[in-house]
């Protein structure tokens, strides 16, 4: 089995499980940084990250999601590449234009892929996978 | 680049009071580059004469965003 760990930022002696990660759509790699939510169904990056990747934002499926307030807001799915510590691998992320939280967020659908951690008493987030 | 990921992790509540609301872009553990979109901070981080490539770029999370997410 092999393990990706990611100390915690810290922010007024709270945790917050911020991790970088890198996507692509063909060209160069681009790393920014996602909050790792098991809360999210999706994950779910800001446009202006599809617009660095040369995304056409609206060319492939929308979603509606629920957000805290209860309202909806659009994300559009495209599948692209990621890399997390040294792994690669294609997947669906959803961009919103409206996603207005101050996060990218990795959610659930990462979950699927690696065992994921929150070790709170090490303040770390470890990503283990059996590929 | 691992240095700029480690040096994020550690400076991120000083990013939050300077940058809260706006996009960075971090490169050989410093700020290089400040911008309303992720675009902006990569061009300018390319006249600094970064390549778009090692240039690690964040959304810097307000004071208020993180008190609602936390």
């Amino acid at each position: 089995m092999r393990s990706i760990e990611f100390r915690y930022a810290r922010h007024r002696r709270r945790d917050v499980p911020l991790i970088p990660v890198s996507l692509r759509t063909g060209g160069k790699w681009r790393e920014v940084w996602a909050y790792v939510d098991s809360g999210s169904f999706y994950s779910i990056f800001d446009d202006k990250v599809a617009e660095i990747l040369d995304i056409e934002l609206t060319a492939d499926e929308k979603v509606l999601a629920v957000v805290g307030d209860g309202s909806f807001i659009p994300i559009y799915l495209h599948t692209v590449g990621i890399r997390i510590g040294g792994d690669e691998f294609g997947m669906q992320i959803g961009f919103s234009p409206k996603l207005g939280v101050g996060f990218n967020l990795l959610g659930m659908d990462i979950f699927d892929r690696y065992r994921v951690t929150f070790d709170n008493r090490e303040k770390k987030v470890i990503f283990e996978s059996n590929e | 680049m691992r240095k700029s990921q480690d040096w994020i992790t550690e400076n991120f509540e000083s990013l939050v009071s300077k940058y809260g609301g706006k996009y960075i872009g971090v490169a050989d553990e410093e700020v290089v580059s400040i911008g309303l979109t992720l675009r902006e901070v990569i061009e300018k981080a390319k006249i600094r004469g970064k390549e778009e490539e090692e240039v690690s770029l964040l959304r810097v999370p307000t004071e208020e965003e993180l008190i609602c997410v936390l």
